[in-house]
C-alpha cells in the first residue's frame, strides 16, 4: 500500500460526534436566508450568567440542525426549489477572550490559543489591513472589534423568514438588555448587523458571484449508525476518491480541524488522522474558534476596475465578465472556469455534483456516483491540467484560497486540507442593481459580507490563508496577490495589487489594480463553546 | 536556440573570464551527469542541457516558490513558535546552520537587541570556484589555465563580512573551508548547511522528471507521495517536495524541462504584512538587496537606519518583537525557475518507486539532500 491511498477510512474510524453538545453553525451550518448578528458587552456578570443558563435550551445543536439540513437538501433536489414548508429558527453563541475572562478568570482564558486571546484587532496588520489609524479598514475605525468597542459575546440568530427573525431578535434583545430601566441589564449592545441572502440573486455575494460552493466536508458520524455521516458520501465505492471526497471535489476533512477534541488532519496522509488533541482548557472540547469579519464591498469600484481592465489593449478581446471570472476563478453563476474556460455555463453551475469537481494541477475525470442518487451523469467538459495558470490564473481567488491538488510551500494536497475552514458568511445590505450606474441611494448604503469561519486554529487556518497565500505575490504560486482578499497598502494609502492574468492570445500579462474593493469594518475572534461548557463553566 | 553559456548566479560579476568559462563548464557537466543518469532509467530523458538542445522562443516558465524558514523545524514545534525560531537560529557545534530551505541568515545584536539580519542563498560551489577555479567536488574536465581568484574572494569577504578577514581564515589544509569562522560564528557569506547546494537543486529537478506509479499501477501525482516514492529529498521540507512536484507535473504533461539560466536559488520576496514599526513606517524599506538584482536576489540585509531612532528588535511581527532571524525568514519567499517546452512530445512510461536513491544507483556523485539531524 502506498501512503494516502487504499487503506480507506472506515465508518468505524470516523469520530462519533457529540451532536447534542456541539453548536450547529460550525459543522452543519445555518442555511437560512435571514440572519442577525448581535455583538454585546457584559455589564453584570451574575445577570449574564443567569441569562446564559436561561437561553441554553434555545441554542441549536448538531442533532437538531443536521437532520433539518439533510431533509431540506433532499426536498430541494427532488423539487428544484427551496421547500416552502420547512421553516426553522436557530441561535448560536460565541464569546471573545475578554468575554470568557469575565465569565471565568484570566488564568483560565490563558489556556486558549494566543491568537484568540490577543484578538482580531491585534492580528489586523498581519492580515494586510491598513496600519494607518485613520484609514477606514484600520481597527480604530471599526464598528465593532476595535480596542474601544470589543464585544464580549456574539449571538447569531438565523431564520427562514424575516418575520421569524424580527420577533426572535426582539425577544432576545429584551432578555439581554432589559425591557425597561428598572432592572439591571446583563449586557449592552456594541453593534448589530442584519444580514440576508440577496433577494435578487440567492446565494450570490454583492459583486454578483455565487458564493459558498466549495466547502470542506467534515468527517464524523452524528449517531451510532455506521452510515450516519455528517457529510453523506455520494461517490461510488469502486472509485478510490470515495474515501477522500464526500461529493465530487468536496474533500473529507477530519472534524478536529473544526471542533476541538476530535481526530485531526495529518498534513501527509488524508486517511490516517492525528489523534484528538486534549483541548486547553479541557472544557473547550466540542467548541470551535470563530472568526467574524464585517467586510464592506464597494461594488461599483469592483466593476469599474474590471471594465478598466477590459479597456486595456493588453486584454483586447476579453469581456469584462471573463476578466472578472479570472479574478474569482468562477463565473458569476458559480461555474468554475477550469471546466468552462471561455463562457459561463448555467447548467454546470446548477449541477452540485459537477460544479466543484476540478483540480488545478492534473486533469480530473468525473467519478461514478452511487445509484441511489439517480444522477444523470457529469457530461460537462472536464478540467485540464493547468499548473502554469493559463486556464485559471494563479491569482484567482478560489485558487489562492484553496490550491486543491497543487503543491504548496507547506506540502501537498494533504497539507492544504489542514488549512481549510468552514465558511458561514452571509451578505448584508441591499444589492446594487447596475454596478456601472449606481443610484445615489445605492451609493449611500453599505453592503458587504459578514464573513464567518469556524476552525480549531485561527493562526494555522484562517490567518494562514490570508497572510501566507492571499496577501503574498508568490504563494501558493507566483503571479500576484489574491486581488479580492489580498491587501497591501503603500505609503500613500493605496491598495496596490499586481496580478498576472491570461490575455486573449493565451500569454500571461500583468495588470495593476489600485481600487479597494473590500474593506474590513469590524469583527472579532470568538470561541463557540459546547452546551456542557456553557452550562457547567460559563453560566 | 541554444544557450551560449551558463552565467554565474544572478549574473554576478565577480568572476574573471576564465572563471566564467569554468562555471559554464561546471553547470553544463553537472546537468549532463544528471541527464546521463536519467538515461539508465528512461528512454527519453525529459531533463535537458540548454547549451546543447535548442530552447524555442517563449518557453513555458514555472516559478517554483517556498518559504525560507525550515519547515521541518516548524513541524517539530507546532505550538511553540519561539522554540522553533530559537532552534533555527542556533548553529550546530560545527558551525553549520540548521537552515535547510536554501536560505540562511546571520543575526547581529547590540545590547541583546537585534540590529541586523543578513540573508544569503548563494551556493557554496560559487565560492569554491572563486577560491580554486572549480567547485571542490567537481570531477569533470578542467582547463588547467583556470586558477582561483583569491584576491576577489578576500575582497568580497571584506566587503560583506568584515575588514578583519584574513585569507588564511578561509582555507583549511589548502582547501576553501565552507565552515570557516567568517561563514559560521562571525557571519554568513554563503549557504553552509550541508544540503543547501546548487548540485542538490539540479539533482532534485532532474530526478523529479521521472514519472512514478504506486503498487496499484496508479500514477503518483501528489507532492508528498512523489517524494516518498522517488526519494529525491525529504518529505516535510518546504523546498524539496515543491520543486519535485512542479517538475514532475511538467514531466507528466510531456514537456522537456530545464532550469532557467542563471541556474541558482533566489530570494523572491519578503512579505512585511504584520510587521509593525514604532513610527508606523513600511518595514519593507528596511530589507535591502546587497548582491543580485530585482528578480535575482541572492543576498539581502534587514536593518533599520540609525536615523530612524529604533532597531530591528523594536519591530514587531504579529505582535512579537523581533528576537530571531527566523521570525523574518518566515516571511521570505524563495524561488527557482523551471523552463519547459514541447508539451505532449514525450510520454515516458512511469517507474516503480525506488528503494535507494536513484542518484546512487546511477553511480553519479550523490547530491541528494540528507537530513542534517
Amino acid at each position: 500500500m502506498e501512503d494516502g491511498h487504499n487503506t480507506g477510512a472506515t465508518a468505524q474510524s470516523e469520530d462519533l460526534l457529540d451532536a447534542a453538545d456541539i453548536q450547529a453553525n460550525s459543522l452543519a451550518g445555518f442555511k437560512n436566508d435571514h440572519q442577525f448578528f448581535l455583538f454585546a458587552a457584559i455589564d453584570d456578570v451574575p445577570t449574564a450568567k443567569h441569562w446564559l443558563k436561561q437561553i441554553l435550551p434555545r441554542i441549536a445543536t448538531l442533532d437538531e440542525v443536521v437532520p433539518h439540513n439533510l431533509e431540506f437538501k433532499r426536498l430541494k433536489r427532488l423539487k428544484g426549489i427551496d421547500p416552502p414548508g420547512l421553516r426553522a429558527i436557530w441561535m448560536n453563541i460565541a464569546f471573545s477572550a475578554p468575554g470568557l475572562t469575565k465569565l471565568t478568570s484570566p488564568s483560565e482564558v490563558q489556556g486558549f490559543s494566543t491568537t484568540f486571546v490577543n484578538g482580531l484587532h491585534m492580528s489586523s496588520p498581519s492580515l494586510g489591513d491598513p496600519t494607518n489609524p485613520t484609514a477606514e479598514g484600520n481597527p480604530r475605525q471599526w464598528r465593532v472589534g476595535s480596542p474601544q468597542n470589543l464585544a464580549d459575546i456574539v449571538v447569531i440568530i438565523s431564520a427562514d423568514n424575516a418575520a421569524d427573525l424580527e420577533s426572535t431578535t426582539e425577544n432576545l434583545k429584551k432578555s439581554m438588555f432589559g425591557s425597561d430601566h428598572t432592572k439591571l441589564a446583563a449586557f449592552h449592545s456594541v453593534f448589530e448587523q442584519r444580514c440576508m441572502v440577496r433577494p435578487d440573486q440567492s446565494g450570490h455575494e454583492h459583486f454578483g458571484f455565487k458564493d459558498g460552493i466549495s466547502q470542506p466536508a467534515p468527517r464524523g458520524r452524528v449517531n451510532n449508525a455506521p452510515d450516519s455521516f455528517l457529510s453523506p458520501r455520494v461517490i461510488d465505492s469502486s472509485d478510490r476518491r470515495s474515501v477522500m471526497f464526500a461529493e465530487p471535489g468536496q474533500p473529507l476533512v477530519w472534524p478536529g480541524q473544526f471542533v476541538l477534541g476530535y481526530q485531526r488532519q495529518d498534513s501527509h496522509n488524508a486517511l490516517n488522522p492525528l489523534s484528538a488533541a486534549v483541548p486547553t482548557p479541557a472544557w473547550a472540547r466540542n467548541g470551535s474558534y470563530v472568526v467574524v469579519r464585517r467586510l464592506k464591498q464597494d461594488v461599483p469600484a469592483f466593476w469599474n476596475s474590471v471594465f478598466q481592465l477590459a479597456a486595456d489593449a493588453k486584454f483586447a478581446g476579453l469581456s469584462p465578465e471573463r476578466l472578472a471570472a479570472f479574478i474569482v476563478g468562477r463565473w458569476k453563476s458559480g461555474a468554475p472556469i477550469m471546466r468552462s474556460p471561455t463562457a459561463d455555463n448555467m447548467a454546470l453551475a446548477e449541477d452540485d455534483l459537477a460544479n466543484n469537481d476540478f483540480g488545478f494541477k492534473d486533469a480530473v475525470l468525473p467519478p461514478p456516483i452511487i445509484p441511489s442518487m439517480k444522477y444523470g451523469g457529469d457530461h460537462f467538459p472536464t478540467s485540464p491540467d493547468d499548473l502554469l495558470g493559463l486556464v485559471c490564473p494563479h491569482i484567482a481567488h478560489i485558487r489562492k484560497a484553496n490550491p486543491r491538488d497543487l503543491p504548496t510551500d507547506t506540502g501537498g494536497r494533504n497539507d492544504t486540507l489542514t488549512r481549510m475552514i468552514l465558511r458561514r458568511g452571509i451578505p448584508f445590505g441591499a444589492p446594487v442593481a447596475n454596478p456601472m450606474v449606481p443610484t445615489e441611494q445605492e451609493l449611500a448604503t453599505e453592503r458587504g459580507l459578514m464573513f464567518v469561519s469556524y476552525q480549531t486554529s485561527i493562526k494555522n487556518q484562517f490567518e494562514f490563508l490570508l497572510n501566507h497565500w492571499a496577501d503574498v505575490d508568490d504563494q501558493p504560486q507566483s503571479g500576484g496577490m489574491d486581488p479580492l482578499l489580498g491587501q497591501r497598502f503603500d505609503s500613500s494609502g493605496v491598495n496596490r495589487r499586481k496580478i498576472l492574468i491570461p490575455a486573449a492570445d493565451g500569454s500571461l500579462q500583468q495588470a495593476e489594480v489600485d481600487a479597494t474593493w473590500i474593506t474590513p469594518t469590524g469583527g472579532g475572534y470568538f470561541f463557540s463553546p459546547s452546551i456542557a461548557a456553557m452550562r457547567d463553566r460559563l453560566s | 536556440m541554444k544557450l551560449a553559456s551558463f552565467d554565474p548566479p544572478a549574473n554576478l560579476t565577480d568572476f574573471n573570464p576564465k572563471l566564467r568559462a569554468a562555471w559554464n563548464t561546471y553547470i553544463s557537466y553537472t546537468l549532463d551527469q544528471n541527464i546521463q543518469a536519467l538515461s539508465s532509467a528512461v528512454l527519453n530523458p525529459q531533463f535537458y542541457n540548454a547549451t546543447k538542445i535548442d530552447t524555442p522562443a517563449n518557453p513555458a516558465t514555472d516559478q517554483i516558490t517556498w518559504i525560507g524558514f525550515p519547515r521541518l523545524i516548524s513541524l517539530k514545534y507546532p505550538d511553540d513558535d519561539r522554540a522553533a525560531w530559537q532552534e533555527a537560529d542556533t548553529p550546530l557545534a560545527s558551525g553549520e546552520r540548521p537552515q535547510d530551505e536554501y536560505l540562511e541568515w546571520f543575526v547581529e545584536r547590540v545590547n541583546n537587541k537585534v540590529t541586523r539580519v543578513t540573508f544569503t542563498c548563494e551556493g557554496p560551489e560559487y565560492w569554491e570556484a572563486l577560491a580554486h577555479g572549480y567547485p571542490l567536488d567537481y570531477d569533470g574536465p578542467k582547463d588547467p589555465a583556470v586558477k582561483g581568484d583569491t584576491a576577489t574572494l578576500l575582497a568580497l569577504y571584506h566587503q560583506n563580512i568584515s575588514p578583519a578577514v584574513q585569507l588564511n581564515d578561509l582555507f583549511s589544509d589548502g582547501k576553501y573551508n565552507r565552515l570557516n569562522k567568517w561563514n559560521t560564528s562571525r557571519g554568513a557569506m554563503h549557504l553552509n548547511q550541508r544540503n543547501n547546494t546548487l548540485g542538490a537543486e539540479i539533482n532534485i529537478a532532474a530526478q523529479a522528471t521521472i514519472l512514478r506509479r504506486d503498487q496499484t499501477g496508479q500514477s503518483i501525482t501528489d507532492a508528498d507521495e512523489l517524494i516518498k516514492c522517488a526519494k529525491f529529498g525529504q518529505p516535510g521540507r518546504a523546498s524539496d517536495p515543491t520543486i519535485g512536484d512542479h517538475v514532475n507535473t511538467l514531466a507528466r504533461d510531456g514537456y522537456l524541462i530545464t532550469l532557467q539560466d542563471p541556474v541558482a536559488l533566489y530570494i523572491s520576496d519578503i512579505n512585511t504584512a504584520g510587521f509593525v514599526t514604532p513610527n508606523n513606517s513600511d518595514a519593507r524599506q528596511y530589507f535591502n538587496v546587497v548582491r543580485g538584482s530585482a528578480g535575482m536576489v541572492v543576498r539581502a540585509i534587514f536593518e533599520v537606519p540609525a536615523s530612524e531612532g529604533f532597531a530591528v528588535g523594536d519591530i514587531t511581527i504579529e505582535g512579537q518583537p523581533i528576537e530571531f532571524g527566523g521570525q523574518i525568514a518566515e516571511h521570505i519567499t524563495m524561488k527557482l525557475t523551471g523552463l519547459a517546452f514541447g508539451r505532449g512530445q514525450i510520454q515516458n512510461p512511469s517507474q516503480q518507486c525506488v528503494d535507494q536513491k536513484f542518484a546512487l544507483k546511477a553511480k553519479i556523485k550523490p547530491m541528494t539532500r540528507r537530513h542534517s539531524g
